[in-house]
């Protein structure tokens, strides 16, 4: 009696209760809009917000013919505003916004030590962390199957990693809407195309820590290794390992 | 869609009239319930004002929607209008037997049960299943019209059959609309 209502039968009473319901467009929609709209100029297209993707693009333009990696390229919405309202030299050359990760310029001498890359541990099959998340993991075809999966405890932030020691290989996945939030300080950083996405290839070793909503530390700062970061599809991508970058793009370009 | 950003109100016209429908249901299953109008008319406006945003080539209907899912969220947090939200569709008893006086009673009380139990959602799982099921957009317009991801929504529409499949048990109410009768 209890699993009488199958997917199918409950989603056919859904739309039916959605057909059902009224929502009778209201007369004189069209007309009152219209009249409330007759004043109007026409829609800015080239206004400001066409302004503000210029300007973007000419940073863009700017940061890669410098090399100058710690300038923000984010072309979405909340970056461009904050290009208008604030000199482009200032804000933009200091901060770095990439949904979720956060990269500071540290000009300080570069950490020494060696990175070490801890493995994901090993608690979960890649369904029950599929399970878990809020979002569809994907596995780079390159690595093939992760060795260890595990998901945090908040179940926002998925991690996989292949090998062991100095060759693990780590990639974090997370929901790039949402937090925790990588916060990284580093001394060198190239902008580079992973498929038709921006990303940040952090060729020398780094701090990274691991911050809350609340910009609580959820893991302490460690060393990492060379990481790739980028953003597709609503998720942020971390890839952590000892390669080189033409190898950490091949795998990032080769998620399933 | 040249035309109406060319600032052609006519060309608008014909945009407002094509979808206002699907804005107006939008606006109501999303619980804006009487308010469901001003909700509509607010989002057309701003929806012409914004047109130099919309992006060539994509889909006008997600992206006009996401405009009257965003006023009608914002309808729910203004105490200006409070009230609307217990006009809700699924919260108010005479609301979905409205549309066919001669609709069969058992048909009205389950429409009235379905739309309670998404009602009793939590808000993240309530919008999926209202753009996917009750408004039936597709996976990619949920996406787009709620600002999510679409591995989220997927995710959030299983979630979300779930617990409505254990709230309908647990109230007895069986597929076919009859109740399961106790002692």
């Amino acid at each position: 009696m209890a699993d009488l209502w199958t997917d199918e039968r409950l989603e056919e009473v859904l739309r039916d209760a959605g057909r059902r319901a009224p929502a009778p467009v209201p007369p004189g929609l069209a007309e009152t809009v219209l009249a409330r709209l007759a004043d109007e100029p026409a829609p800015a297209v080239d206004g400001r917000w066409a302004a503000v993707r210029r300007l973007a693009d000419r940073v863009l333009e700017w940061a890669r013919g410098r090399i100058a990696w710690l300038v923000a390229v984010l072309v979405g919405l909340v970056t461009a505003v904050v290009l208008v309202v604030s000199p482009v030299g200032a804000t933009v050359a200091e901060w770095f916004g990439f949904h979720g990760v956060e990269v500071h310029r540290d000009d300080g001498p570069p950490p020494t030590g060696t990175p070490t890359v801890p493995p994901a541990g090993d608690d979960l099959s890649l369904a029950e962390a599929d399970a878990l998340v809020d979002f569809a993991p994907r596995v780079p075809a390159e690595l093939g199957d992760p060795d260890q999966v595990t998901v945090s405890a908040d179940r926002k932030l998925l991690s996989m990693s292949w090998g062991t020691g100095s060759e693990t290989v780590r990639l974090d996945q997370f929901d790039g809407e949402v937090e925790p939030r990588f916060w990284k300080s580093v001394s060198d950083a190239d902008f580079v195309m992973v498929g038709p996405h921006d990303g940040l290839w952090l060729p020398t070793p780094h701090e990274v820590a691991l911050l809350d909503g609340d910009r609580e530390v959820l893991l302490p700062p460690r060393l990492a290794a060379q990481t790739l970061l980028w953003f597709e599809g609503g998720v942020t991508y971390r890839l952590e390992g000892p390669f080189t970058q033409a190898t950490a793009i091949t795998i990032a370009e080769s998620l399933r | 869609m040249q035309q109406a950003r060319a600032g052609d109100l006519d060309a608008y016209a014909v945009l407002v009239r094509r979808h206002a429908q699907m804005a107006v249901r939008t606006a109501a299953l999303l619980g804006a319930g009487a308010e469901a109008e001003d909700v509509v008319q607010e989002a057309l406006v701003k929806a012409y004002r914004s047109l130099g945003r919309f992006r060539d080539g994509a889909a006008f209907r997600p992206w006009l929607l996401r405009i009257v899912a965003n006023e009608a969220h914002n309808l729910h947090r203004s105490g200006v209008r409070r009230g609307a939200r217990e006009r809700r569709v699924g919260l108010d008893p005479s609301y979905a037997g409205q549309a066919d006086p001669a609709m069969a009673a058992e048909t009205a009380e389950l429409d009235r049960r379905v739309l309670a139990a998404v009602h009793g959602l939590p808000e993240r799982l309530r919008l999926v299943v209202t753009c996917r099921y009750l408004l039936e957009l597709d996976e990619a317009e949920t996406a787009t019209v709620l600002a999510v991801p679409r591995g989220t929504v997927k995710s959030r529409l299983s979630r979300g059959l779930a617990a409505l499949r254990r709230t309908l048990t647990d109230e007895g109410l069986q597929p076919d609309g009859a109740e399961v009768r106790h002692g």
